[in-house]
């Protein structure tokens, strides 16, 4: 019976496997790109986990790069589901390698997480796969605890596919003990969950197997039940090789149960049933098991019969398994027979075919190691390849990186020297505004102080000097007439040191006046002429005096302060010597503008005199010097007994 | 390259951001010290002005001249 247990066992870790096992990737390049492009979010974490459980089952060496990148990627973006997600696939990679104390380590710590997080379905992931490892260490009770609370989470979660895997789970360990009671009882619920939900795929194979525990356990009618069950959804889903597979078990049962015609009915059953969709292997097989049941039974004929079939097909179809075994089987029939002679031919046909197998099996395994190889080295030359692309494209990258640094460098460093140049035409030109301000202001105080002391030096010289001159006057005067008997000589003296002081007050006021503006118009100076003129006449009764002037000329015209002043004196200077030394009975004085300068002219019918013989006295002398300092010209023309005539001529330009 | 060239581009940014205010305070100080010249300025020729015009009504010959000086306390001669 041992024989039945072997595919079970292998079914039922088959069933069991995929709990602990990571599903591979169609596209492992495609994956790896995204990966490469993706942004560093959620996703990504779960990214790594997938292509790190490809790797768990195509390249072990691989996969802990990829958990281990995706645990960390969850730590920074405190992504909790990505942590476990990626450590329980850091504990399956130690699993695989058979390290179970740094896959417990994993596991132990992705627990503490879906037991943080209250992660339900990961709690029941993480204890499923702690619990393997407690099998694995064959702690099976312990493991069992685990499976329990596993199949608690399934049940809390109300999964119902979770729930079959934690029962299917379970029924395993229990066979791992030899319970195998219990083994099928949780078995058979798995199988019954998968019925009710529609999963069929495994439920032929799961009931195949408790029937072949049942029948170990020499439980045959429970073994035909599920035999039965197994036929019905082999019928239910068209699995015809199964169903004649099911057939071939349930023969066997009722063989077992001494029921041969039963046995032989179904054994006929799944017999023509596999020549209809020529499954040789299994006919031969289903003859060749008959040939042994019948042989047990000592039913020799039938025994014969059934094996020569068996051999009959399976060299046919050169199925040299079903070969070997029916000669083996024959030889024990020869043996029973007393038939020695055969025996030993069987024999030797076993062993020749047995050389055939294991020649075959070596043959293979060459092959399959040679294949192997290849693929391993293929796998190592594609692995090369990729890493020698990976130092390129890190090359590459660290290039792109110098460049761009570079340039981003350059870039800050041109806008800072650009934004300092500006800076600083900046601070130029508010330097320069301001120095041009403060030279402003500068001269503009100056002017205002100057201004100031004119002003002062003005006061003093009216206050002081004019009043000690009046006082001179007064004083004169007081003399004058305090002694009425002095010498007419002295009294002409003491009137003409008066005169003269009163002559120097108005020239000082004249003076002041001057130097108080700083241009004088033409209106102002034609006011101060006109007035000297009236003085004149009162001073002079005898003399007639006429003042012309342009109408054209502009009267807003300006002169500096100097300028005027000086023609005002040389006017006065004129008139005086017209009335004093020329005895001049009309004096003449014009103003006149041309295009190029202003004309002043004093003229005289006085009795003139010759500038030959006549040297120029004091007052000539004065006013050639004023009308140098102002750079005008001055002319004098006369003739004895024929006036005087006096011109000055002032630029417009000056 | 994304990071360098955000960086570069913040860094930019930055100091674009400094040198525009500092560039503004510049302006700023300037056109205050501007503003206390330029009303200096027009003080001192507000100054030159009034006293002119005091001067320009002045008549010599009618008015004693202490009557067209006009005490300018702030000149400090």
């Amino acid at each position: 019976m041992p024989k039945f247990i072997f595919p079970a066992l292998m079914v039922l870790l088959c069933g069991w496997l995929p709990l602990l096992a990571q599903e591979t990737l169609p596209n492992i390049d495609s994956a790896l790109a995204v990966l490469k492009s993706a942004p560093k979010d959620t996703a990504q974490a779960i990214r790594y986990q997938k292509i790190g459980g490809h790797y768990n089952v195509t390249q072990l060496d691989s996969a802990p790069a990829f958990f281990r990148k995706g645990w960390r990627l969850s730590q920074e973006l405190k992504y909790r589901k990505g942590e476990w997600i990626n450590l329980n696939g850091l504990g399956n990679y130690h699993e695989r390698k058979t390290q179970y104390d740094s896959a417990m380590y994993y596991y132990n710590k992705a627990l503490k997480i879906v037991e943080e997080t209250q992660s339900t379905k990961g709690f029941a992931i993480v204890l499923n796969n702690v619990a393997t490892i407690h099998i694995r260490r064959g702690a099976y009770e312990t493991a069992l605890q685990f499976m329990f609370d596993a199949l608690k989470a399934e049940e809390a979660l109300n999964n119902r596919n979770g729930i079959a895997q934690a029962y299917n789970n379970i029924g395993v360990v229990y066979y791992y003990t030899q319970d195998f009671d219990k083994t099928t009882f949780y078995l058979t619920k798995a199988l019954e969950i998968q019925e009710e939900l529609g999963t069929y795929d495994g439920l032929i194979n799961g009931y195949n197997n408790i029937g072949a525990i049942y029948i170990y356990q020499e439980k045959y009618e429970e073994a035909i039940k599920a035999y039965q069950k197994g036929l019905d959804f082999a019928k239910k889903i068209g699995d015809r090789k199964m169903e004649a597979t099911q057939l071939s078990n349930m023969a066997l049962a009722f063989s077992n149960k001494k029921d041969f015609t039963e046995a032989e009915r179904i054994f006929n059953e799944a017999v023509s049933l596999r020549k209809e969709i020529k499954d040789y292997n299994g006919w031969a097989y289903s003859y060749q098991a008959f040939g042994q049941m019948y042989l047990e039974q000592k039913n020799f004929p039938k025994a014969k019969y059934y094996l020569d079939e068996a051999l009959k097909i399976a060299r046919e179809k050169g199925i040299k398994l079903v070969e070997k075994e029916s000669l083996a089987v024959l030889v024990e029939y020869a043996e029973a027979q007393k038939d020695y002679q055969n025996a030993n031919a069987y024999l030797y046909e076993y062993l020749a075919v047995k050389d055939s197998i294991l020649n075959e099996e070596k043959t293979k395994a060459i092959t399959e190691m040679e294949t192997k190889y290849e693929t391993e080295k293929k796998e190592r030359d594609l692995a090369e390849t990729r890493a020698s692309l990976a130092e390129k494209d890190l090359e590459v990258k660290q290039k792109n990186i110098l460049m761009y640094g570079g340039f981003g460098l350059a870039l800050v460093l041109g806008l800072l020297g650009y934004l300092f140049y500006n800076q600083q035409k900046l601070k130029n030109r508010q330097l320069q505004k301001e120095g041009e301000l403060k030279t402003a202001l500068t001269r503009i105080e100056t002017q205002n102080k100057l201004q100031e002391q004119r002003l002062r030096i003005s006061r003093d010289l009216h206050d002081n000097i004019g009043s000690q001159l009046t006082f001179i006057i007064s004083s004169l005067d007081n003399v004058k007439y305090g002694f009425p008997d002095l010498q007419e000589k002295l009294s002409e003296k003491l009137s003409g040191i008066s005169n003269f002081t009163t002559q120097t007050i108005y020239e000082l006021r004249d003076t002041i006046w001057a130097m108080n503006k700083n241009d004088i118009t033409f209106e102002d100076l034609q006011a101060r002429i006109t007035n000297f003129i009236n003085q004149a006449k009162i001073a002079a009764s005898t003399t007639q005096f006429e003042f012309h002037i342009d109408h054209s000329l502009d009267h807003e015209q300006k002169f500096t302060s100097i300028q005027g002043m000086n023609m005002y004196r040389i006017i006065q200077e004129a008139v005086n010597n017209a009335i004093k030394y020329a005895s001049a009975s009309k004096v003449q004085v014009s103003v006149e503008e041309t295009d190029e300068y202003f004309q002043i002219s004093i003229l005289d019918d006085g009795k003139g005199f010759d500038r030959e013989s006549v040297p120029l006295g004091n007052g000539l002398n004065n006013m050639a010097k004023r009308a140098r300092d102002i750079g005008a010209e001055l002319s004098v023309a006369s003739e004895k007994g024929k006036g005087t005539t006096l011109n000055l001529r002032i630029p417009k330009n000056t | 390259m994304g990071l360098i060239i955000i960086i570069t581009i913040v860094l930019c940014i930055g100091l674009w951001i400094v040198f525009r205010k500092a560039n503004h305070r510049i302006v700023e100080y300037a056109s205050l010290e501007h503003k206390e010249l330029k009303q200096q300025i027009a003080t001192q020729n507000a100054q030159i002005t009034t006293r002119q015009i005091h001067l320009d009504r002045y008549h010599f010959l009618r008015y004693n001249l202490q009557e067209a000086l006009q005490p300018q306390p702030e000149i400090k001669i």
